[in-house]
């Protein structure tokens, strides 16, 4: 799994039938010290993140393995809003720090 | 499926319950005219490979499904023969 | 199976019901000269692994099937602690 951040929200009208009622997020590719790798993905939003919170996200097959996503056309979930990430002993993210 | 040279064994006592009785071995993977072709990794050697082998590997789940008769594998890279000869057009590699 | 450090633990309180119970752990690859190769990614912890152990993961699907509900999104699993490495 890969860390990010939610930036954005994208809305298609019109796209393949089974991707109906999902919700596309775009999401920015984080390194572990949180800082960009300069990459994005658009993944499908299984646990109702929001705007700006950092995400754990799974990509390829596994991304069709959530009820949402299930025998749907889709590369990337994101599976679990981050709380905390600790390296080497050091906390380098908490969601509530404010 | 690709070709691989074995550069190194690991030993691990505390290992995933489908991965018992396995041998872990290091492969390098190669071209065929035997440049090195990405990074090395670990994968089960189903055949009884040894340090410096040029091996045969495959590398997806469903093939080890169908090798290890797992209904769910929890491996993927598994090292399927001993590479003898190999012939490219303009000769042999290796 | 690729050779990796864990370095560091992610806690996701909210996250798909399949992975409730799991341990987030982040790991560095590692060449088998034990040099770092490309960027740390998240696994789910399948043996008690922890800060600072050498382990090997799988990526791809495979990792979900190391849960017992096999239908789950996980595509990276530590599958071993490591001894030793002989090159």
């Amino acid at each position: 799994m890969i860390v990010g951040e939610v930036v954005g929200t994208i809305v298609a009208t019109r796209k393949e039938e089974t991707l109906s009622g999902l919700k596309f997020q775009i999401v920015k590719i984080i390194n572990m010290d949180l800082k960009p790798t300069g990459q994005f993905l658009i993944a499908i939003d299984a646990v109702g993140a929001g705007d700006g919170e950092t995400v754990l996200c799974a990509q390829g097959s596994s991304a069709r393995l959530t009820e949402k996503t299930k025998d749907r056309p889709v590369d990337a979930v994101i599976m679990g809003i981050v709380d905390t990430i600790e390296i080497q002993g050091k906390l380098v993210y908490e969601k509530y720090a404010g | 499926m690709y070709i691989a040279k074995v550069i190194g064994d690991v030993v691990s006592s505390v290992k995933y319950e489908t991965l018992h009785s396995h041998k872990l071995l290091i492969i390098q993977p190669l071209d065929p005219d035997g440049t090195h072709a990405g990074e090395p990794l670990m994968a089960i050697d189903m055949v009884d490979a040894g340090k410096g082998d040029i091996v045969l590997i495959v590398d997806q789940g469903t093939a080890a499904r169908q090798v290890l008769s797992q209904e769910f594998p929890t491996i993927r890279t598994l090292i399927l023969g001993i590479v003898d000869r190999i012939d490219v057009s303009g000769g042999t590699a290796g | 199976m690729h050779i990796a450090r864990v370095i560091g633990t992610v806690v996701a309180t909210r996250k798909v019901e399949q992975l409730e119970g799991s341990k987030l752990m982040v790991v560095q690859a590692l060449s088998p000269e034990g040099e770092p190769t490309g960027r740390p990614l998240v696994a789910i912890d399948t043996v008690g692994a922890g800060p600072g152990d050498i382990v090997y993961y799988v990526r791809g699907r495979e990792a979900a099937h190391t849960l017992e509900d096999k239908f789950n999104p996980a595509d990276a699993a530590i599958m071993g602690i490591v001894d030793k490495v002989d090159l």
